[in-house]
C-alpha cells in the first residue's frame, strides 16, 4: 500500500491510532475468550499486542519509502528526525520486544518437543518395565507350577495311599509271620514235652528192669543159699557144689548192686535231663517272648511314625497346595494389574498429540511475527483444533478431562464394564 | 481334550502378555497378533481358535473393520469375537454389535471378570 498514509490525509493520526486498538481489541477477544488456553494466555496475548504495534509501526518507519517519485503532493519534511520521535522510539521498542516474543515462542517449541520425546521415553520406560515383570510373573508362576507337579508327584494322595497300602499288608505279613512263630513254638514245646516224657517213660522202663535185675539177684541170692545148705549137708562130697554156692552168692549180690547203680544211675539221669530240657525250654520262651515284646513294640512304633509321617506329608502336600492355589491369583491379579501400561500410553500418546497441536501453532505464530503483513492466522483456529481433540479420545477420563479443561458439562453415559450382545 | 484356543489381538505387547498370562493359566492355548492385518491371515491360514479378543484402537484396521472382515471369511460367522478397549462410548458398542461383535469389555479387565466370560462364551471350556 505506497503512500497510503498521504492517501489518508488529516486520517492518518485517527487511523493511527483506531488501528492497533481494534487489532488489540480482536486479538484480545479472541485469547481470553479461550478459556481452554491455560498457560498461552501470557504468549498469546504478547503475541496479539505485538501484532498490533507491528502493523501500526511499519508504515510510519517505511513512509517515506512507499511515496513513490510520481506521487503528489510531497509530504512536507518532518521537523524531528524518526529516530528522535518519541513515539518513532515507543514504537521500535516495542518492536523490538514483538522480536523477542518470536525468540521466546521458539523456545515454547523447544519444550513442546521435549515434552514430546520425555513422554515417548516414559511410554517406552513402562512398556519395558511392564514387559520385564509380567516376564518374571510368568517364570515365578512356571516354578511355582514344576514345584507343585514334583511335590504332587513325590507325595499325591494315590501316592500315600500306595504306601499305607504296603504298610498295611507288610504289618499283617509281620503279625502272621509272628503267629507262625508261637504256633511252632507251640509245636516245638509240645513235642518237647512230648520227648521228655518219653525219656521218662524209658527211664521208667529201665528202673523196672534193673527191679527186676534185682530181683533175679535176689532170687539168685536164695537159690545160692539153699545151695550152701544143700552143699553143707552133703558133707565132703559136696564141697565143690559149696564153692559154687558161694560164687553164685557172691554173683548174686554183685548183680544186685550193679542194678542198684543202674537205677540210680537211670534216676540221675532222669534229673539231669529233665532240669536240662526245663532250662533250656524255659529260657528259650523267655528270651523268645523278649524278643516278640520288643519286636512287637518296634512294629508298632514303626507303623505309628510311619503313619505320623504320611499324615504329616499329607498335610504338607494340602497346605502347598493351597499356597500354591494363592500364588497363582495373586500372579494372574498381578499380570491384570500391569494392563495400566496400556491406559497408560494411550493417555501419554493423546497427551503427545496435543503437544504436536501446539507446537504446530506456536510455529504458525512465529510466523505471522516474523512477516507481519502477508502471513495471517486464523481466529480462534487454534482453539477449534483443541475442541476438536475431544473426538479422539478413548477413554470416558479423557473427556472428562477435556471437558473440565474447557469449562464445558458434559455428561457421558457409559455403558457396563463388561455387556455380551 | 485339548485346551480351547484364544486368539489375542492388540497392538500393545503388554496387554498381549498380560492376557495370555491369565488365559494360559486358566488352560486356554493363545496366539497372538500386534495387528488387525497379522490377525487376518492368522485366520486365514488356520486352525481355527474357539474366541477371539481384539482391542479397537489399532494402527491402520481398527477393530470394528477386523471384525467385519473375520465375518466375512469362511467357516467365522459364529466364532465368538470379544472386543476389549478402553473405550466406554455407547455409540462404538452399538457399533461393534452391528458388525458382528460377540461382547464388549472394557480395560483393565481382571481374572475374575475375563475369566467368567471367555468360559461363557466357548462352549466346553
Amino acid at each position: 500500500m505506497p503512500a497510503f498514509s498521504h492517501k489518508l490525509g488529516p486520517a492518518w493520526p485517527v487511523a493511527r491510532i483506531a488501528a492497533p486498538t481494534i487489532l488489540v481489541a480482536a486479538l484480545g477477544e479472541a485469547v481470553f475468550g479461550a478459556g481452554a488456553y491455560g498457560w498461552l494466555h501470557p504468549v498469546l496475548l504478547g503475541a496479539a499486542v505485538t501484532v498490533a504495534l507491528a502493523v501500526l509501526l511499519l508504515p510510519v518507519f517505511n513512509a517515506e519509502a512507499w511515496v513513490s517519485p510520481g506521487d503528489s503532493p510531497p509530504l512536507p519534511k518532518p521537523v524531528e528526525t524518526p529516530a528522535e520521535h518519541p513515539a518513532i522510539a515507543h514504537l521500535a521498542a516495542t518492536l523490538e520486544k514483538a522480536a523477542h516474543v518470536a525468540e521466546e515462542l521458539e523456545g515454547y517449541g523447544f519444550f513442546t518437543r521435549l515434552l514430546r520425546n520425555q513422554v515417548e521415553a516414559v511410554i517406552g520406560v513402562t512398556e519395558n518395565a511392564s514387559i520385564a515383570i509380567l516376564t518374571r510373573l510368568s517364570e515365578v508362576d512356571q516354578s511355582s507350577g514344576t514345584l507343585l507337579s514334583l511335590i504332587e508327584q513325590s507325595g499325591s494322595n494315590e501316592g500315600v495311599t500306595a504306601i499305607v497300602e504296603r504298610l498295611g499288608q507288610q504289618m499283617a505279613a509281620n503279625q502272621i509271620m509272628v503267629k507262625q512263630f508261637e504256633e511252632q513254638r507251640a509245636r516245638d514245646l509240645a513235642a518237647s514235652e512230648h520227648d521228655q516224657e518219653e525219656i521218662r517213660k524209658a527211664v521208667a522202663a529201665l528202673g523196672k528192669m534193673a527191679e527186676t535185675v534185682r530181683e533175679i539177684a535176689r532170687q539168685t541170692n536164695m537159690l545160692a543159699l539153699n545151695a550152701t545148705i544143700e552143699a553143707s549137708r552133703a558133707g565132703a562130697a559136696g564141697a565143690g557144689f559149696a564153692v559154687v554156692a558161694k560164687e553164685v552168692k557172691a554173683l548174686s549180690l554183685q548183680s544186685d548192686r550193679t542194678a542198684l547203680d543202674i537205677r540210680k544211675g537211670i534216676d540221675q539221669l532222669q534229673k539231669t535231663i529233665q532240669t536240662s530240657l526245663d532250662a533250656i525250654v524255659h529260657e528259650r520262651v523267655q528270651e523268645e517272648d523278649k524278643t516278640f515284646g520288643r519286636l512287637t513294640t518296634a512294629i508298632g512304633e514303626l507303623a505309628e511314625n510311619m503313619e505320623l509321617l504320611i499324615n504329616h506329608q499329607r498335610d504338607v502336600l494340602t497346605n502347598v497346595k493351597d499356597g500354591s492355589a494363592r500364588i497363582a491369583t495373586v500372579i494372574m491379579d498381578l499380570m491384570s494389574e500391569v494392563q495400566f501400561q496400556d491406559i497408560t500410553w494411550q493417555q501419554l500418546g493423546s497427551l503427545s498429540q496435543t503437544s504436536e497441536m501446539v507446537d504446530s501453532h506456536m510455529a504458525d505464530l512465529r510466523r505471522v511475527l516474523s512477516d507481519l503483513i502477508t502471513v495471517d492466522l486464523d481466529r480462534g483456529r487454534f482453539l477449534e483444533t483443541m475442541r476438536g481433540t475431544y473426538d479422539s479420545y478413548v477413554m470416558a477420563s479423557q473427556r472428562a478431562g477435556h471437558s473440565a479443561a474447557s469449562g464445558q458439562t458434559v455428561t457421558e453415559t457409559a455403558g457396563p464394564k463388561i455387556e455380551l450382545f | 481334550m485339548s485346551a480351547k484356543t484364544v486368539l489375542l489381538v492388540d497392538d500393545s505387547p503388554t496387554m498381549l502378555m498380560s492376557l495370555e498370562g491369565i488365559l494360559t493359566k486358566a488352560g486356554y492355548a493363545v496366539k497372538k497378533s500386534p495387528n488387525a492385518e497379522a490377525a487376518l491371515d492368522l485366520l486365514k491360514a488356520g486352525p481355527k481358535p474357539d474366541l477371539m479378543i481384539t482391542d479397537l484402537y489399532m494402527g491402520a484396521m481398527n477393530g470394528i473393520d477386523l471384525i467385519k472382515a473375520v465375518r466375512k471369511l469362511p467357516n467365522y460367522r459364529f466364532m465368538p469375537i470379544l472386543m476389549l478397549t478402553t473405550e466406554s462410548q455407547q455409540d462404538k458398542r452399538a457399533e461393534a454389535k452391528a458388525s458382528g461383535a460377540t461382547g464388549w469389555l472394557v480395560k483393565p479387565v481382571k481374572p475374575d471378570e475375563l475369566l467368567p466370560i471367555v468360559k461363557q462364551v466357548v462352549p466346553g471350556s
